[in-house]
């Protein structure tokens, strides 16, 4: 009962993020304007874009709670020597760095092509110590190396599919790392198998908790926008940014912008751009109110995780 | 400076070895490419527009993909047939891992886990020598069942004389196999090609990351691997190629 219940769950959050995804697609084409059909590789990248949300938020959430020193106290095997240990830190700092790169990346391909970039969702992994969060870490990449390797040859755009392999590429090279410290075998094939996206959602799913539902996109109206969505960042202060904000009649906007979660300090909160400053190490929520010259409001927000230097 | 002569190289094949290595490279390239671009590709120039898409144009990024799996499987053999387990474990590269800095205790590992690392990376270089020979096999009865004709194996130039030399040179391969990769998938027509080259790819990523840590160096030195173009991958395999 219990596993039916659970598959259960399972299954809603497929359909939950499938739908959000869908929408999103159904979104980006409206957003494409009515003289042209959508682009198919919208909804492509919203998917890649999805498991990226996933893995970046992995990593800065789980490098936030462990330490380095934590890692060297792991019970790692030694396979490839002493320095394997020193270098598990830097070296999953530096995969976090490469998945909110991704994330970047794939928010400004989905938006050059008129689409709506897909939002994170909350996630839940099951990892306790260092050691299951490596092992968790390499279910992960290795399920990304599957999802693009299907993925790719599903995108019309010849520079997108170079694209798309110039990251899979690099999943992979994760991956690798990840089974070398894991006491795994680095390449277990001569081919790396691939996989369809509802196989993928479907090993997503029991990672995923809520995963907000395409947003509005009215033709016309008053429109608040407060970037970047959902960053992990190193530096304080740090400048937000109000500009694409959009007016309905095209006059000049006011601007607020407040901490509405953690406290948090914004200087220029009245302009385009506020600058806010972090309290520590966190999770910070941003909420930007835009009014136009009717009186007319539009609010939107954003979440950042401030993860030191 | 380096890539000059790395090109005059190419521009300079003179030997009959070299011409038999052009001759199966062009047919290949010639299959579908224009002659003019064919003849950019061998000079080392990179063309003004890459080839079109097509099915005949396949034939010609699986016979590049294909040459540049057999200069590495090519590699791994005679490496592995010249080097044994011990001549690993008294490398430089292997000395490093070893004591690699950073480590609050900073010892070497134990005698009896030395033994099963360097195992480890005879093990793992004969894997990947397996993969890259699996790489050839496909690639090759891919191009048959196409109507193409697969390149022969050129007589590659490899010189290397010392067990890092292999190490680093396997690095070299592996990533640049990976940017070759990278590079030609756009220019596929065929989408179950594109995805059999994709998993090719991440293959040799793994590989790529793998020797970059036997080497000390970053396992993935960048967020994105980037593509090369099939004049910047000749140019970098120039020099073995005989």
């Amino acid at each position: 009962m219990q596993n039916e219940s659970s598959q259960n769950v399972g299954t809603r959050r497929i359909f939950a993020l499938g739908a959000g995804l869908a929408g999103l697609a159904l979104a980006g084409a409206r957003t494409a304007s009515a003289q042209s059909t959508a682009n198919p590789d919208i909804a492509v990248l919203n998917y890649a874009l999805a498991l990226e949300h996933l893995e970046a938020n992995y990593y800065t959430v789980g490098l936030a709670r462990f330490a380095a020193s934590d890692f060297n106290r792991a019970n790692f095997p030694q396979v490839l020597g002493s320095g394997t240990v020193a270098g598990v830190y830097t070296n999953l700092t530096r995969i976090r760095d490469h998945e909110v790169a991704h994330v970047k990346a794939l928010q400004d391909a989905v938006t050059s092509l008129g689409g709506v970039p897909v939002l994170a969702c909350t996630y839940s992994f099951p990892y306790t110590d260092p050691e299951s969060f490596l092992q968790v870490a390499l279910v992960l990449e290795e399920t990304g190396v599957m999802a693009y390797d299907g993925a790719i040859a599903t995108l019309t755009a010849a520079a997108l599919k170079s694209a798309g392999a110039s990251i899979a590429t690099v999943e992979a090279r994760h991956a690798a790392y990840l089974n070398v410290v894991t006491s795994n075998i680095p390449f277990p094939r001569a081919f790396d198998q691939t996989k369809m996206m509802s196989e993928i959602l479907a090993m997503i799913a029991p990672f995923l908790g809520n995963c907000p539902t395409a947003p509005a996109t009215p033709a016309t109206g008053t429109k608040a926008m407060l970037l970047p969505k959902n960053a992990s960042v190193v530096t304080t202060p740090y400048a937000l940014d109000a500009s694409q904000s959009v007016a309905a009649d095209g006059k000049a906007l006011t601007y607020m912008t407040r901490a509405t979660g953690k406290p948090a300090a914004v200087t220029n909160a009245n302009t385009a751009a506020p600058i806010v400053q972090f309290n520590g190490v966190g999770t910070y929520t941003f909420e930007l109110t835009v009014t136009d010259s009717t009186g007319a409001t539009a609010t939107d927000t954003t979440v950042i995780q401030y993860v030191g230097r | 400076m380096e890539r000059t002569i790395r090109l005059s190289k190419i521009n300079s094949l003179s030997s009959e070895t070299s011409d038999q290595f052009r001759r199966d490279f062009l047919r290949g390239v010639t299959v579908a490419a224009g002659a003019a671009v064919t003849a950019a590709v061998v000079r080392g120039q990179t063309p003004t527009t890459p080839p079109a898409p097509s099915p005949a144009n396949d034939i010609t990024i699986l016979n590049y993909a294909l040459t540049l799996e057999l200069l590495e499987a090519t590699f791994y053999t005679q490496g592995l047939t010249r080097f044994s387990s011990a001549d690993f474990a008294s490398s430089t590269a292997f000395a490093n891992l070893r004591t690699a800095s950073g480590v609050s205790s900073g010892a070497p590992l134990s005698g009896a886990s030395d033994t099963g690392l360097v195992q480890d990376i005879y093990a793992y270089l004969t894997l990947i020598r397996n993969h890259e020979q699996q790489h050839v096999r496909t690639l090759t009865n891919t191009i048959r069942s196409l109507g193409g004709t697969p390149v022969a194996t050129p007589n590659f130039r490899l010189n290397f004389t010392t067990a890092d030399a292999f190490l680093s040179l396997a690095a070299t391969l592996e990533n640049t196999g990976v940017a070759a990769y990278n590079g030609a998938i756009a220019q596929i027509f065929n989408p179950a090609l594109v995805t059999a080259s994709a998993t090719i790819a991440t293959v040799e990523a793994r590989h790529a990351a793998y020797l970059n840590r036997i080497n000390g160096t970053n396992p993935f030195p960048d967020a994105f691997d980037a593509g090369k173009t099939v004049a910047e991958i000749l140019a970098i395999a120039a020099p073995f190629l005989g």
